[in-house]
């Protein structure tokens, strides 16, 4: 089969996926939306092994799209997987439980989209109507808190994003067109850059608009959470990075870089101070995409430095995914509050290993292959010392917060009762995080091997 | 092309007195009909411009904004807050002169911040639609009550589709308007749903 056939495959499966799971059965929905989730995954393993560019008037795949596929897919095929556990667990539906199903695939399908069009404005387009997806998928279960998180989501995501809108107008209107492999260059390129940095970094969850971030993922449902985190938030990345790439300046590079270390530093301060377990999640979500922007920025004096940004994606989708899911898991058993969790060990083993790899994967900590990427990220940056000891600062900061916090909640303290979870509860996490060590250990061996060889 | 270049620049104006209106406005059933005027006028400018490109896609943009944004989506505000006794006083925690204040003083940050664009662009006939779009951000800023933040980015998303229409009129121009109804139409949802079950929702702040 050729690519474009995958590609189209990758596309269209999502689309059958949300019209059939409009039947009022939700049993019907949740068992095609995985199929079609497992069918995107293997479309999109296939493309990112066969390597080969797919250049078309609306698809533009080379090899940062093809891991951007496999990311979104990954993530998507595990929140699905761990849904059809956790919708049954739901007590008061907001919207019919089959819309959930159906949301689930339009917000993976509009993500497939935004990293692929060779288009800016349908790159923005796609990216907003994930606004939409995933603001309805925040409103699934009923609450107050809820509605108010869907609402910050959707009016500072959306604010954000018209921002981002004036950076491709602008971008448009310089370039006559809105191919973003366009070169712009002068002051025009900075202005582009700095709304674009601030407009996509809003859905990115950057610092200073990354204020709808928390409440979102600590609101949502869990793999809607993961798929928040894993998948959207590296997308709208992505797009910077597309838009960056076209404008990249030596002053441009200052401020991305500057606002990707404030993100990690301010990050790192939060997380000590979080009490609920989601939302700890969420700030590290967000130094980790500071991390990235750190990434991007470099990117100016070395391109090769987006394949760690990509790596850190990959590992981190894995890795939050599991997280998130588990952080679901204990959330229905009224486990919501970092103090409540403890002895996770007693609890389940499995789930311990769970939590306990997959924050110090998430971390960078070796022997996890996203130290690889971080420390491909810092090496870069020792040409800039004040940079290089801030930025540190803040990933040390946030390393020693998340792994505080886990370690509190995995090892017994003192005698109190442990709820009984069964096994399928956190199926899907474990599986994420094992296979996550299988990738950790693939990637150490494809980079000994260029080492060596 | 003059003529309709003074057209253009006349209904802009028009437009961007009517942000202040909504900016000052604190009767919500008077900020509604001031937002409806401002995206009627908005209409007819996109049909203008339209006219004066020859797209076709800028008519059917300038007609769906007639439709969606100056026709459904106040009416079924001004609806929702008949029904709802609470909408007869003023819009709570707002203070006309301050945000008038405000707004004005953004509006003038907003002219010192497109001369330094200007040169770039090389046109001030983008000078109001980036005004607004910096008033819109302030409504959505300053105001508490969901109602009031959503006119507040329905200006926002005014002033992009005007500096769009006026900048880089392409044909995704559509794709861009019918997704900001969409969007203004599930905000409108959450708000409607939101208050049927738990009264009218006030955001103290847009923070996490």
């Amino acid at each position: 089969m050729n690519e474009l056939l995958m590609l189209y495959g990758l596309i269209i499966a999502p689309v059958i996926a949300s019209t059939i799971s409009l039947h009022k059965n939700w049993k019907i929905g949740g068992y095609i939306t995985i199929t079609a989730s497992i069918i995107t995954l293997l479309f999109s393993l296939s493309i990112f092994l066969r390597a080969e560019n797919i250049s078309t008037k609306w698809f533009y795949v080379d090899s940062t799209t093809a891991s951007m596929f496999l990311i979104i897919a990954a993530t998507y095929t595990l929140a699905s997987m761990h849904s059809i556990i956790c919708i049954q667990k739901v007590e008061n539906f907001y919207l019919p439980p089959n819309h959930y199903w159906t949301f689930l695939n339009i917000f993976a399908l509009t993500m497939f989209l935004a990293v692929s069009t060779p288009d800016l404005g349908y790159a923005w387009l796609w990216l907003e109507a994930s606004t939409i997806a995933s603001a309805v998928l925040i409103l699934m279960e009923k609450g107050k808190t809820h509605i108010e998180s869907a609402w910050r989501y959707i009016i500072i995501a959306s604010t954000g994003l018209g921002i981002a809108l004036l950076s491709v107008i602008i971008f448009g209107f310089v370039s006559g067109n809105f191919l973003w492999n366009a070169h712009i260059a002068g002051t025009s390129a900075v202005l582009i850059g700095v709304l674009a940095l601030l407009g996509f970094g809003t859905k990115a969850g950057l610092f200073p608009v990354h204020t709808w971030l928390p409440d979102a993922h600590g609101t949502a449902p869990a793999p809607v959470s993961a798929m928040l985190s894993g998948a959207l938030l590296p997308s709208a990345l992505i797009v910077y990075y597309r838009v960056y790439l076209a404008v990249a300046s030596d002053k441009l590079f200052i401020i991305t870089l500057s606002m990707g270390i404030l993100t990690v530093i301010i990050a790192g301060i939060l997380l000590i101070s979080q009490r609920k377990l989601k939302r700890l999640l969420a700030y590290s979500t967000m130094d980790v995409m500071g991390l990235a922007t750190v990434g991007i920025a470099l990117t100016y004096y070395n391109p090769a430095l987006i394949y760690f940004v990509l790596l850190l994606f990959g590992l981190h989708a894995l890795a939050k995914s599991a997280l998130f899911l588990t952080a679901g898991t204990l959330k229905r058993v009224g486990l919501d509050e970092i103090s409540e969790i403890r002895d996770l060990v007693k609890i389940s083993p499995a789930m311990a290993f769970t939590v306990v790899v997959s924050s110090l994967a998430v971390t960078g900590a070796p022997p996890f292959a996203m130290f690889i990427g971080e420390f491909g990220i810092i090496s870069q940056l020792t040409d800039y010392p004040l940079a290089f000891a801030a930025f540190l600062t803040g990933l040390v900061l946030s390393f020693l917060a998340l792994n505080y916090w886990m370690v509190q909640m995995v090892f017994p303290s003192e005698n109190r009762e442990t709820p009984k979870i069964k096994f399928k509860d956190y199926a899907v996490p474990f599986f994420a995080s094992l296979s996550m060590v299988i990738l950790s250990i693939v990637a150490y061996a494809y980079f000994l091997w260029g080492w060596f060889v | 092309m003059m003529i309709s270049n003074a057209v253009v620049d006349f209904l802009g104006v028009m437009v961007l007195i009517l942000g202040f209106a909504v900016i000052a406005e604190n009767f919500i059933h008077s900020l509604i009909r001031h937002l409806q005027l401002q995206s009627l006028l908005l209409a007819v400018l996109i049909g203008v411009v339209g006219l004066q490109v020859k797209l076709p896609e800028l008519y059917a943009l300038g007609i769906l904004t007639a439709i969606f944004r100056g026709w459904i989506i106040p009416e079924i505000l001004i609806k929702d807050i008949k029904e709802d006794e609470v909408w007869e006083h003023r819009e709570l925690s707002t203070s006309a002169k301050h945000t008038l204040v405000v707004g004005i003083i953004g509006a003038f940050c907003g002219m010192v911040l497109y001369s330094g664009i200007y040169p770039i662009l090389g046109t001030w006939r983008a000078e109001i639609p980036f005004i607004l779009l910096i008033m819109g951000l302030l409504i959505i800023i300053l105001r508490k009550n969901a109602i009031a933040q959503i006119s507040g980015y329905i200006v926002e998303e005014n002033a992009l589709l005007y500096m769009g229409v006026i900048l880089a009129p392409v044909s995704f121009l559509l794709e861009i308007g019918i997704l900001l109804d969409i969007i203004g139409a599930v905000m409108l949802a959450v708000i409607l749903s939101a208050e049927k079950e738990y009264g009218p929702l006030q955001i103290d702040e847009l923070s996490g």
